[in-house]
């Protein structure tokens, strides 16, 4: 699994390393923006900057795939000592750890915004936070194994979805739903609770189904 | 014991078959697999490499057979494809970085000292080099890890005759150790030639022969004549035969040659040419 693992940082070494930078600089500018006299509303917990590289996180397993197609990597890594599942595995981990460092950089920007305005720093902010990086890594559980099927595979699964969550969100943001008690919704434990459930086996069953894709393929 | 043992290895794709193909290399013994282009030499390669899956058969390295750590004896198995198949952004230290992780025995001295020998520059990228130091690099990648078997599938294609010598020089310097085997695939006779002690020839997916390259010797010969002694041979005597105006020439079997007709002796590349053109003139004498 490390050798997969190191071949994959290697491979997007560069451009895991744009998407935290855009990533940190839009949330600067989040930052910035109140140091100019920006209010903090109510309701926003972060920045709506800050998400548009984290719509690149599920499409990262689909580009690493692509790139050890065009490569031959594939082909070079069932050659070596080293499981199929180790290859499927280290794409989920690589997309899990870099939620994680984008989901790390966007609490930090939240939190240092909050003590510039002597806002208070509560639990709802760290909720409101865990919910984005489940439902973050839903998409993902989506979409990745389709990228084991193929590129165009997963772009059309990336696309459906994103469609589907685009035009739920939008009857979401206009119904009643999304009111104070919509959101107070996601600050209970217990939604916390079912959320990461859910997650962690949707994730699990993702991963499961891709090893399976991966398992009988003919490189 | 055999380093590798293939039994009814069979593929199937739309339009082509690797049908049931058995063969064994010993240890300690280098083989040589010829055939023309789509013949199948590379489906065996890529399925005793896993890279692709069988269909039916057995394939069995180091007398163990398949079982669920079959992952584990790829730790004892190097293996060259037709191209380095790797990030053309990388240098050799993400390569040694990768394989070490990879490999139980990965010897990053041996690789770097290989890469040294092979004058290959340590701070390039694989993008900036030729596709005979990308060779170089497979091999020394190949040779960094203890491996008791190579598989090398068309590893001095499209590369110079001074390259192509030091890659056969280097795999003579592989299989000094009596432990090691090498199976390599090549369109370079040739190469085969002085490399292997076992050929075996395959034609449109089937195994057509496979022996020890001096049993091939002594078996087949070549013989120049008119095309009417050529015609008075018996039909199974003759592999493959090639007429002209001046004459035939023909790659016999020798005990099936009546004795009297003066044999010559014959190369693995006519042998391999011959066969192939075999069917082809029996095709054109129907007409």
């Amino acid at each position: 699994m490390k050798s997969m693992i190191k071949n994959d940082f290697f491979t997007f070494k560069k451009f895991l390393l744009i998407l935290t930078v855009v990533s940190v600089i839009l949330n600067f500018k989040w930052v910035i923006d109140f140091c100019f006299g920006a209010e903090l509303p109510g309701n926003d917990f972060i920045s709506d900057f800050a998400l548009y590289p984290m719509m690149y996180l599920p499409v990262l397993p689909t580009l690493l795939c692509t790139v050890d197609m065009r490569t031959g990597w594939k082909q070079f890594g069932a050659a070596m000592p080293v499981k199929r599942s180790d290859y499927v595995g280290s794409k989920y981990l690589l997309t899990l750890i870099a939620g994680l460092i984008m989901i790390c950089m966007i609490t930090v920007c939240g939190v240092i915004s909050r003590l510039l305005f002597h806002s208070a720093i509560d639990a709802e902010y760290f909720y409101f936070i865990a919910a984005l990086f489940m439902v973050l890594n839903l998409f993902c559980a989506f979409v990745t194994p389709f990228c084991f099927i193929g590129r165009t595979a997963a772009i059309a699964a990336y696309m459906i979805l994103l469609v589907v969550i685009g035009s739920s969100a939008t009857v979401f943001l206009d119904s009643s739903l999304f009111d104070k008690q919509g959101l107070e919704l996601i600050f209970d434990i217990r939604t916390q609770l079912i959320l990461f459930v859910c997650t962690a086996v949707l994730y699990a069953l993702s991963w499961l189904i891709s090893v399976r894709i991966y398992q009988n393929k003919d490189l | 014991m055999n380093a590798v043992e293939v039994k009814n290895l069979t593929k199937y794709y739309r339009g082509f078959t690797l049908d049931h193909i058995s063969f064994s290399l010993p240890g300690g013994c280098i083989m040589g697999l010829i055939g023309e282009n789509g013949a199948g030499k590379s489906t065996i390669i890529k399925l005793l490499l896993g890279i692709i899956r069988k269909d039916e058969g057995s394939i069995s390295l180091f007398g163990r057979g398949e079982s669920g750590r079959q992952h584990l004896l790829k730790d004892e198995v190097g293996f060259v494809l037709d191209e380095l198949k790797l990030n053309c952004e990388f240098r050799a230290k993400n390569i040694n970085n990768i394989m070490s992780s990879a490999y139980r025995h990965w010897n990053s001295e041996t690789f770097y000292g290989l890469l040294d020998k092979m004058n290959i520059p340590v701070s390039k990228r694989i993008k900036a080099m030729s596709r005979g130091m990308k060779m170089k690099v497979g091999i020394a990648i190949a040779m960094s890890h203890n491996a008791k078997l190579l598989i090398l599938d068309e590893a001095t294609g499209g590369l110079d005759p001074v390259v192509r010598d030091e890659v056969v020089d280097m795999l003579y310097e592989f299989t000094r150790d009596e432990e090691h085997s090498v199976l390599i695939s090549s369109h370079i006779v040739s190469d085969l030639e002085k490399l292997c002690d076992y050929i075996a020839f395959l034609h449109h997916g089937k195994l057509v022969l496979c022996e020890e390259k001096d049993r091939l010797m002594e078996q087949y010969g070549m013989i120049h004549c008119t095309e009417k002694q050529l015609s008075e041979l018996d039909c199974s005597a003759v592999i493959g035969k090639k007429s002209n105006q001046y004459g035939a020439e023909a790659i016999v079997r020798r005990d099936a040659v009546p004795k009297g007709l003066d044999i010559g002796p014959t190369d693995i590349e006519k042998l391999f040419v011959f066969m192939n053109r075999g069917n082809h003139n029996e095709e054109y004498d129907k007409k």
